[in-house]
């Protein structure tokens, strides 16, 4: 007994059971998160320039908010870029909402919206005179596009700044008017490239709150494209991880949360054969990734104690318990692995 | 997404008409030239001379003042479409050429160079609208400065002069309008391009006026030394020259420094000149940049 004891008392808990329980600051629960539309569908979609770009790209996804992941030069920019008729595909197809982005491509533009990743302003303008603008390009009316732009302004947090240069604005603030510009019109889909860069973690922070803000308002569906893990797992429901030009891997945060698939990993001493058993009489799955090393997914029903007794029944030492889960990055690292 | 509520919100409302895009992008543009108050003044300028020849017309016709001021009026020459091309249309043309030469340059670039591409053409507008939207400003402002102007100094003088004088010089109005149309697009189309082929508005102004004036004693040098008018095809002055000697109708022995070029030549290198610009400008505006 003093020896569980003092096993318990070097207990390395990551993340308790009750936080990992608990339903993450990105779900977006409260709106219905699936459409019967695909939001984005690529079929056999492939882009070359002077080489191939995107090398036939399937995925059918339908999230509130849809992260493309991967490392620089993947090919995020270049899908965001396609989505958006920029680019030519060279062969196969996408569509955005059901509508073929070749055929309907003018319709498509008339409800997405872009922020680009890179500084992109109108030199010369007022904040809210370029929000009003984009606004208008986007088909509002003078009047209500003045309206939206002092509101979009309060909105991001830039309220104070409006009337001044945008060409003045620091590198955060100039994140949140690309921000404001996209969202100004109220767009069905919401392009994000890279949103964060560039910006402290105070200001990257609001950023991510915004984003979270968006989806969950359920108006708007959000694309993002970014190489920064934290960034898509705190907000996206949907991954596609990217690897030179292809789909590397296809990820549903959401219902990865949803089943809740956490793993216990346990480290022991003494029987180690006897104790795998026993788990699995407990109903557990167990794999053994490594000496001295057990995961173990613990289905419904079966709480620590019971593992503690079972290990007391056996002699066996628990030296080690870690709740883990398959993060985003565990995700990411394998599909980088992979070839 | 009320201001009191800081909350995001969808729009559902109505939305304009996708031709109106276009004049979003004229109206931002007219307004921005208007920040500037040198080109307020000299915009204010342009219109001096038409005011001063709507005089001039006046006392032309107003034999007691002329007889007061003992001018001998058998020496006044006749005014017609010689009077016209070379008092009004002229210097008008070379008020378009500085006022494009100051604007053009300014309309295109800074949108390429601070990438405000990709947030023009992401929405619903494409590269055509922008152009035009931009295209429109200069007509707009050069037809202001340019045949605008000349319609009421035409029907002055046919009013005044009477006797059939309107009638008989009714093609002045047209040549007016088609002169300064072909003058103000051709230019305006070669200052976009090159602004967006260069995207520094004083660099791309230099090589604007250089374009211009190198082509014109380029084709001058050409046609010194093979003879014929194949030089005069670089040189637009020359082609606008003979395209307003045409239609005011002009007797060349008048103007007899006038380039000797065909009209359909004259026509087709402002054609040739327009498409080229247009089509650097449709390889250089684009959304994003490749990098190979």
């Amino acid at each position: 007994m003093t020896e569980i004891s003092s096993s318990v008392d070097n207990l390395s808990v990551e993340d308790s059971p009750e936080e990992a329980q608990q339903p993450p600051e990105n779900t977006a629960a409260k709106k219905p998160t699936k459409l019967r539309v695909p939001v984005l569908e690529l079929d056999r979609l492939s882009v070359t320039f002077d080489r191939p770009i995107l090398d036939n790209l399937n995925a059918k996804m339908y999230g509130n908010c849809i992260g493309l992941l991967g490392p620089n030069g993947a090919g995020k920019t270049t899908l965001l870029n396609t989505l958006l008729g920029f680019n030519r595909r060279t062969t196969g197809r996408a569509s955005i909402l059901g509508h073929d982005l070749t055929i309907e491509n003018h319709f498509v533009r008339g409800m997405v919206s872009y922020m680009p990743e890179r500084d992109s302003f109108i030199s010369g303008m007022s904040g809210v005179r370029f929000v009003r603008m984009m606004a208008e390009l986007s088909g509002l009316s003078s009047k209500v596009a003045l309206e939206r732009a002092h509101e979009v302004f309060f909105y991001v947090g830039l309220g104070e700044a409006r009337y001044r240069n945008v060409e003045s604005f620091s590198l955060g603030m100039k994140q949140l008017v690309k921000l404001a510009q996209a969202i100004v019109h109220g767009p069905r889909i919401l392009f994000l490239d890279e949103p964060t860069n560039g910006l402290d973690p105070p200001a990257r922070a609001r950023m991510l709150q915004l984003i979270r803000e968006i989806r969950d308002s359920g108006d708007t569906q959000i694309i993002i494209a970014s190489h920064l893990l934290q960034d898509i797992e705190s907000c996206c429901d949907e991954v596609l991880v990217l690897k030179d030009g292809k789909v590397a891997k296809y990820c549903n945060l959401e219902e990865e949360r949803r089943s809740n698939k956490q793993f216990l990993l346990i480290q022991i001493r003494g029987d180690e054969q006897g104790f795998v058993e026993g788990l699995r009489k407990l109903g557990c799955e167990v794999a053994l990734p490594n000496r001295r090393r057990i995961k173990a997914i613990i289905p419904q029903g079966v709480e620590i104690q019971h593992l503690y007794a079972l290990a007391e029944s056996l002699s066996v030492q628990i030296r080690n318990l870690d709740y883990k889960r398959d993060s985003l990055e565990d995700i990411f690292l394998r599909a980088m692995e992979e070839d | 997404m009320a201001i009191f509520q800081k909350a995001y919100q969808g729009y559902s409302g109505p939305l304009t008409k996708p031709m109106d895009r276009t004049f979003v992008i004229f109206r931002y543009a007219l307004a921005d030239v208007f920040q500037s108050r040198l080109f307020s003044a000299f915009f204010a300028v342009c219109f001096l001379l038409p005011i001063l020849l709507m005089c001039f017309i006046y006392v032309f016709y107003n034999l007691e003042f002329l007889v007061q001021m003992e001018v001998d009026i058998e020496e006044l020459t006749e005014i017609d479409g010689s009077f016209f091309l070379l008092t009004m249309q002229y210097p008008q043309n070379f008020m378009l050429f500085v006022m494009i030469m100051a604007l053009g340059p300014a309309m295109i670039s800074p949108d390429i160079r601070n990438n405000a591409m990709p947030l023009f053409l992401s929405r619903p507008i494409n590269k055509p609208g922008y152009i035009l939207g931009k295209l429109l400003v200069l007509l707009f402002l050069g037809s202001l400065v340019s045949w605008v102007p000349a319609l009421p100094l035409f029907f002055w003088q046919g009013y005044l002069a009477g006797g059939g004088w309107l009638g008989d010089n009714l093609h002045l109005i047209f040549a007016s309008i088609v002169t300064s149309f072909i003058w103000i697009v051709s230019l305006s189309l070669l200052s976009f391009a090159v602004s967006a082929w260069v995207q520094w508005k004083a660099v791309a102004r230099l090589v604007f006026f250089g374009i211009l004036f190198f082509g014109s004693a380029f084709g001058g040098v050409v046609t010194e030394i093979f003879g014929g008018s194949g030089g005069h095809m670089v040189n637009i002055f020359a082609g606008i020259e003979v395209i307003m000697r045409d239609l005011y109708r002009v007797d060349s022995n008048l103007l007899d420094w006038l380039a000797d070029m065909k009209v359909s030549y004259a026509l087709l290198q402002f054609f040739l000149l327009s498409m080229i610009s247009l089509l650097v400008l449709t390889r250089r505006i684009r959304a994003f940049q490749v990098v190979s």
